[in-house]
């Protein structure tokens, strides 16, 4: 029962802030900013942009690591945008088969919002290879030596061995992931770094819309709304009046 | 039909409408909403069935023209690679329509194979790790400083030629990750969790657009 009522609970502030259309504000992301400046430096040494994500292991759209998927699927969609105004080549690799046409219908808007999908669909099958297993993605940077590297979205023990292979070999990388015991790899070998729920704000980043800062903000109220509640805990442990909250807790 | 609704306001629409159902039969235990819920999950199973033959035509496609190119400049080292992968490719693919998955054919490539070339993969993870840490173990400012001495008390702490004359590290590693590791796991966690329904939240209003390419200003 407390996941319904927490879940309405979150639609229902949601809503509100997204139609009170209140002014809100959202600190600064500089790895998203740093995605303009690894592009600009790609297209001055005349090197490709290698993006990926996208769900690594076997999983893919239909799984629990969905959102992370589409967030890294947004960073595409603006990283392309970026790459197609500076005529860069960018490479999107995933390792799903069921992200393969998502990842496509990405890229071909991106390319026609900046009026190039001509390009795109005579560059098409070069921007888009099927691979992501960590020995492809090794094999592609030797090959390709690209000026960037953006990994973001849901990895597994490979995320170490792909990203180091591409800081070794001179990329900027800007990581990015919502798996817990990937995040210090990525702090470890990337140069900018989105950690935890820093990855679902892309979209909202990019675009700053008042709904989606409004979302964004609704976010934070929760976040506030869960110390609250460890604090509390810690207090009434510390009484020995926790089981209240415990029987809330198992509603 | 205009493209503008073909590309984006129908897959809105049933975005709209699949994640809601989906949604509300995780919470209502009704009968016609989970045959419906159940319609969904086997469409999506069939989806992502064609997905995979869209992707395997892709593959195809790159590789034939790969090795094309490379064949007319010259270049046939790379395009041993894509010939290897293509036939691999067939190769599975066959083996797996003509005698089943569960074959001893099937079966005794998958052992003697896949699983071999997947272990080194994985086993050199370790060579990786290890310049990772090089690179990472290196004072350069204040957080990398403690950094530095954090990681060497916990690797000291994993050894026991110190932990036999320095009970103490034992203690403090345990303390370290069941404390101070758990606590920022914790917070991101929750983080975590709350982004993802939030997205869900986005993507159902049609606010979240990334997976159609962005937004069409």
């Amino acid at each position: 029962m407390l996941d319904l009522v927490t879940l309405a609970g979150i639609w229902a502030v949601a809503l509100y802030l997204i139609y009170s259309k209140k002014e809100i504000w959202i600190r600064r992301l500089p790895a998203l900013d740093f995605i303009e400046e690894a592009v600009g430096r790609a297209a001055e040494m005349g090197r490709p942009v290698v993006c990926q994500g996208f769900g690594s292991g076997n999983s893919g759209l239909q799984s629990s690591i969905a959102p992370m998927i589409m967030a890294g699927l947004a960073v595409l969609g603006h990283a392309a945008r970026i790459c197609a105004r500076h005529g860069t080549q960018i490479i999107a690799t995933m390792r799903s088969s069921s992200v393969v046409p998502v990842a496509d219908e990405v890229l071909r808007t991106a390319f026609r919002l900046e009026g190039k999908l001509d390009e795109y669909l005579a560059n098409r099958e070069e921007m888009l290879p099927w691979l992501q297993t960590q020995a492809a993605m090794v094999s592609l940077a030797h090959r390709v030596r690209p000026a960037a590297h953006i990994i973001i979205g849901a990895f597994w023990h490979e995320s170490v061995q792909i990203a180091e292979t591409y800081g070794s070999l001179g990329a900027v990388q800007i990581g990015g992931t919502g798996r817990l015991y990937q995040i210090p790899f990525f702090a470890a070998v990337c140069d900018m770094n989105l950690i935890g729920e820093e990855i679902y704000a892309v979209g909202a980043y990019i675009n700053q819309t008042p709904q989606m800062l409004a979302s964004m903000a609704t976010q934070d109220y929760f976040k506030v709304a869960g110390i609250a509640f460890i604090l509390l805990g810690v207090i009434m442990t510390t009484l020995g009046m926790a089981t209240p909250l415990l029987n809330l807790f198992s509603w | 039909m205009s493209q503008r609704t073909i590309r984006r306001q129908i897959p809105l629409a049933l975005t709209f409408i699949v994640g809601m159902i989906i949604t509300a039969n995780w919470f209502i235990d009704a009968a016609p909403l989970g045959a419906l819920s159940n319609t969904i999950t086997n469409f999506n199973t069939v989806m992502v069935a064609f997905m995979m033959g869209f992707a395997g035509v892709n593959i195809l496609m790159i590789h034939t023209r790969r090795i094309q190119r490379n064949m007319g400049q010259g270049n046939t080292v790379d395009s041993v690679y894509s010939v290897l992968l293509l036939g691999t490719l067939i190769i599975w693919t066959l083996l797996g329509i003509v005698m089943g998955r569960s074959s001893d054919t099937y079966q005794w490539l998958y052992t003697n194979v896949n699983l071999p070339l997947s272990a080194t993969a994985y086993a050199a993870t370790l060579f990786y790790l290890a310049s990772a840490t090089y690179r990472v173990i290196r004072a350069r400012s204040t957080e990398t400083t403690i950094l530095v001495v954090v990681s060497v008390v916990v690797i000291m702490g994993n050894m026991p030629m110190f932990v036999t004359y320095v009970p103490a590290l034992l203690t403090i590693k345990s303390w370290i990750a069941e404390v101070v590791v758990t606590a920022a796991y914790r917070a991101i966690t929750i983080g975590v969790g709350l982004g993802g329904i939030l997205m869900g939240i986005r993507t159902l209003l049609a606010m979240e657009t990334g997976f159609l390419g962005g937004t069409e200003e």
